[in-house]
């Protein structure tokens, strides 16, 4: 079930939240948590009730093995640690079938001219997600944070609706002690009150943001699989659309599950925190898809042996680190390729700080940085969103074959540009090229400087780590709940509630 | 928490609960006026609540999205028979045709712009889960079968899966939020308030398309010579090969259209409904073009599949009904109609509207002519148009349409200039025939 959908909306939500407050007052909190699992089963069983099986299996391994792990914390290191690897292995085995087995024959053949033939393996629903939740959780049961002896609140944990299918990726020790709170069981209006504000605004950036960029963004890139020459302005629109697609897709995903879990009185980590308003790359991975970010920072990163073993492994680390990270959201080389770009995006950043003291204070260092990582991350949302390589290298041909009036206006430096790869024949400049300038610079002000959704909803504590939030926007920049704001989030939730019957899918859904 | 005042968290539960009503009541009351708008307007005939001339009888978003309308249609009318296929059906073949069986009505025309067989299939199911059919009429069009072109937009499985206990009531529900509290709603509305001066864009009760609005287009075109144009002009540059398409392998189970034609038939067998197919009988200028971009051996490789294909459900055991397939197509006094010239803007020809749709006259000897099991009838005005194929005289009979094409050629030269003006037009448009 989508969250943009009307099943999800007008049927299983009020019916879950009903459902949780009733039993919580009248039968008791078990049967309340109880309730919510079998409502989250019923929403991940909703695409293929096949699904629920695996979901089950891979519940049942987990909360086995994070039993004996919590249970041996102060028995002998080596076989504990044979079992975490054992039960990490059994994850990523899992994971690599489902994900990565079709991918895998396709290119053993290609390599080796054979015919293996595997049939088209589905891949199930959010299960990158609900196997990097459940990895975390059995390290963290290994290192003594996390124990859970109650099957039922594991399995609430796993599959706890609003962070099962894309995230947040969430800790045990995040999430399952709020349940302990008493109060989360009888409704407050004050839960649901910022929970749907907090919901409706990431609704109103899916269905009325996201899906118009995407009108503009998927018929050039579309256009670019088929190996036509983009023109120059084509291109960047395409590139900038997608750019600021996938930006309020991902954003608004994020701040719906937030705003779920609140109308059940939980919070979660932040996931999402204005990623374009990065002054480089590490400060974008700290910016986007947070909860992915500290997972395989804590990991793998550190698994590997993060920087303590000099600059060279550091960034062969680094460089690891991003490619399976890349490989993640996907079974494909366009994937990996992202992955490899970011990783070296990083090695350079690295680099330039041990080099380069300048941080670059003042406002248009920051506005120079802020740009220069943008255009990075742009070029990487190109191989992120093209089907096939050559795609890929069709768009950036396209943005790299300039207007054709500019051809013999850089002197001597033509050459250089022309052997670096720039071409001279994008079209010509019409006067809707201009208005496309103005169209960027106003969605660029907005993801720069536009107070995101965890700064408008500041005073309220919307996610766990209130460090994060910048909090000095002007006072009327902060909701409350009066007359005025409950006009206003009325009207994001009916603009949001209108585009709600052209449902289109998250992008996140596959990864 | 860092320097801001923070206010008393849910201490103050009344101003929560003050906030709630007043952001319930406001989406509420926005979501209660776009449904006065809509549900008044009604863009796309769901309802038919109000119907005013001048106001909103004329909807010009309803063919774009027939694939939802007449899905709905179907549910309320709950029809016996059913007419399928494309525009050309859609204005062709008449459901009060006199022919139609008292058991097989009311009879419903569920024809769709350019149906793709797969379509035709699914519609064909829905309509039997609802009200059990018993006769079918299907005009069959050759681009139907392209094998890029599965489906068009607006064709969706789960509206119309008979079967499926929740993702059916949830696709209606979305159905009936996308006509009328959606965007789209709001600026159909809109645009049909607006638009009412233009022309008769509506449905008949019985699904077929208000002859008016032909009427209508063929003056605007600036008579049927121009409409002549535009059709051929669309057929040979158009992306989704109306004329020219890919047809795959004659094999149904690699071409996966065959094979919906084959389930399609299968299905009718089984649940004891007639079938009669029909290939359109589009112009011989239509015809023309076809030859002349090389894809006349597709073409009549497509009618000895389906020939086959017949054939074979036909001699299968299982179910008892009618399976008939008739060929409308070929050049015969019909189809070979002279087109008006360029300067007789008023002409009006008898049986044609363009080259590719037959007027419902036309549609009426064709039903006429199959319900009446092929008598030769002598008040129809052509006996020889349209014949049942069959496995022993289909090699004949495609030999029969080659050599009247050749008389048709060498009588209709002026016509023939039409199909060469377009294809001079049209230089980039490839493989010419040799």
């Amino acid at each position: 079930m989508l969250f943009n959908s009307i099943e999800f909306l007008f049927f299983f939500l009020p019916v879950t939240l009903v459902g949780f407050f009733a039993l919580g007052a009248w039968a008791g909190h078990r049967f309340a948590i109880a309730w919510l699992v079998v409502a989250s089963l019923f929403f991940y069983a909703w695409w293929n009730p096949v699904y629920l099986v695996l979901i089950g299996f891979s519940m049942l391994m987990n909360y086995g093995f994070g039993f004996f792990l919590s249970r041996s914390l102060h028995q002998r290191t080596d076989k504990r640690r044979a079992l975490l690897i054992v039960s990490v292995a059994l994850n990523l085995g899992l994971l690599g079938y489902f994900k990565y087995a079709n991918f895998f024959v396709h290119n053993v053949n290609l390599a080796l001219g054979s015919a293996f033939h595997l049939e088209h393996i589905v891949l199930p629903l959010g299960i990158s997600f609900f196997t990097f939740t459940q990895i975390a959780y059995l390290v963290d049961a290994y290192r003594g944070e996390a124990r859970e002896y109650n099957f039922l609140h594991y399995a609430l944990f796993v599959t706890f609706f609003p962070h099962l299918i894309a995230g947040p990726i969430l800790h045990h020790k995040e999430m399952m002690p709020q349940f302990g709170n008493r109060q989360i069981f009888s409704p407050r209006a004050a839960n649901l009150a910022i929970g749907a504000t907090i919901f409706f605004i990431g609704l109103f950036k899916k269905v009325v943001l996201a899906d118009a960029f995407a009108l503009h963004a998927t018929p050039v890139f579309a256009r670019a699989e088929t190996g036509a020459a983009l023109g120059f302005f084509e291109a960047w629109e395409g590139a900038w659309s997608y750019t600021f697609q996938l930006y309020f897709d991902f954003s608004g995903y994020s701040d719906m599950a937030v705003g779920l879990a609140r109308m059940f009185g939980v919070r979660f980590p932040v996931n999402f925190n204005s990623p374009y308003r990065a002054t480089n790359i590490i400060d974008f991975w700290r910016r986007w898809h947070i909860t992915l970010s500290r997972f395989l920072r804590d990991y793998l990163y550190f698994a590997l042996g993060g920087n303590r073993k000099g600059k060279v492994r550091r960034y062969v680390n680094l460089m690891l680190t991003m490619i399976l990270g890349g490989a993640w959201h996907g079974a494909g080389w366009t994937f990996v390729a992202w992955g490899f770009l970011h990783g070296a995006y990083l090695v350079a950043n690295h680099a330039w700080r041990s080099v380069v003291p300048w941080r670059g204070d003042h406002w248009t260092g920051r506005l120079l940085a802020r740009s220069v990582t943008l255009l990075c991350v742009l070029v990487g949302w190109v191989f992120f969103r093209a089907e096939t390589f050559h795609g890929a290298l069709t768009m950036l041909r396209g943005m790299m074959n300039l207007p054709t009036a500019l051809g013999g206006r850089f002197g001597r430096l033509q050459p250089l540009l022309e052997s670096v790869g720039f071409q001279f024949s994008g079209g010509y400049v019409a006067s809707q090229h201009y208005l496309l300038s103005v169209w960027l610079v106003f969605w660029l002000a907005i993801v720069w400087y536009w107070p995101n959704t965890q700064e408008w909803m500041r005073r309220y504590r919307p996610i766990l780590e209130v460090a994060s939030i910048r909090r000095d926007w002007p006072a009327w920049m902060a909701w409350a709940p009066t007359w005025g704001w409950a006009i206003i989030t009325a009207g994001i939730a009916i603009l949001g509630l209108l585009g709600l019957s052209a449902v289109t899918e998250f992008l996140y859904f596959q990864f | 928490m860092q320097g801001e005042r923070r206010l008393p968290a849910p201490r103050g539960n009344r101003r929560y609960r003050v906030f709630l009503a007043i952001f319930a009541g406001v989406v509420v009351t926005a979501a209660t006026a776009v449904l006065a708008l809509t549900v008044v307007v009604d863009p796309f005939g769901m309802i038919g609540l109000v119907e005013i001339e001048g106001f909103n009888a004329s909807k010009p978003h309803l063919f774009s999205n027939a694939r939802l309308v007449k899905a709905h249609y179907i549910r309320r009318v709950k029809p016996k028979g059913l007419i399928l296929g494309s525009s050309r059906a859609d204005v062709g073949l008449d459901a009060d045709h006199a022919g139609w069986p008292l058991a097989a009505r009311p009879v419903f025309n569920a024809a769709i712009p350019s149906a793709r067989i797969q379509e035709i299939y699914y519609y064909v199911r829905y309509a039997h889960a609802q009200s059990g059919l018993k006769r079918i009429v299907i005009g069959l069009d050759f681009f139907a079968f392209d094998e890029r072109i599965k489906a068009e937009p607006g064709f969706e499985v789960a509206r119309l899966d008979p079967d499926g206990f929740g993702p059916w009531r949830i696709a209606t529900i979305r159905d009936q939020f996308t006509a009328f509290l959606s965007y789209g709603a709001v600026s159909a509305s809109i645009s049909t308030l607006r638009s009412q001066d233009q022309y008769a864009v509506r449905y008949l009760p019985n699904g077929g398309q208000d002859p008016r609005r032909r009427e209508w287009n063929i003056s605007q075109k600036g008579g049927h010579h121009a409409a002549f144009l535009a059709a051929l002009r669309e057929t040979v540059t158009s992306r989704d090969g109306v004329a020219m398409l890919a047809y795959g392998p004659s094999d149904e189970t690699r071409n996966v259209e065959l094979g919906w034609f084959l389930e399609l038939l299968r299905f009718c067998k089984h649940e004891g409904i007639d079938a009669y197919v029909l290939i359109s009988p589009v112009h011989a200028l239509w015809l023309e073009s076809i030859w002349e971009l090389g894809a006349w051996p597709d073409y009549e490789r497509w009618k000895r599949d389906l020939v086959r294909i017949v054939d074979r459900v036909t001699r299968e055991a299982a179910g008892a009904s009618v399976i008939e397939l008739w060929d409308f197509s070929g050049f015969n006094t019909i189809t070979s109609e002279s087109v008006p010239p360029r300067d007789a803007p008023d002409a009006r020809m008898q049986w044609y509207w363009d080259a590719s749709h037959y007027k419902a006259v036309t549609g009426d000897l064709m039903l006429t002519r199959v319900f009446g099991g092929g008598r030769p009838d002598s008040a129809l005005p052509a006996s020889a148009f349209g014949i049942r194929l069959t496995p022993e005289n289909i090699d004949a009979h495609l030999h029969a349409i080659r050599s009247d094409r050749i008389q048709y050629v060498a009588s209709h030269s002026g016509d023939i200039l039409l199909v060469q003006t377009v294809l001079d037009d049209v230089p980039e448009r490839v493989p010419r025939r040799q």
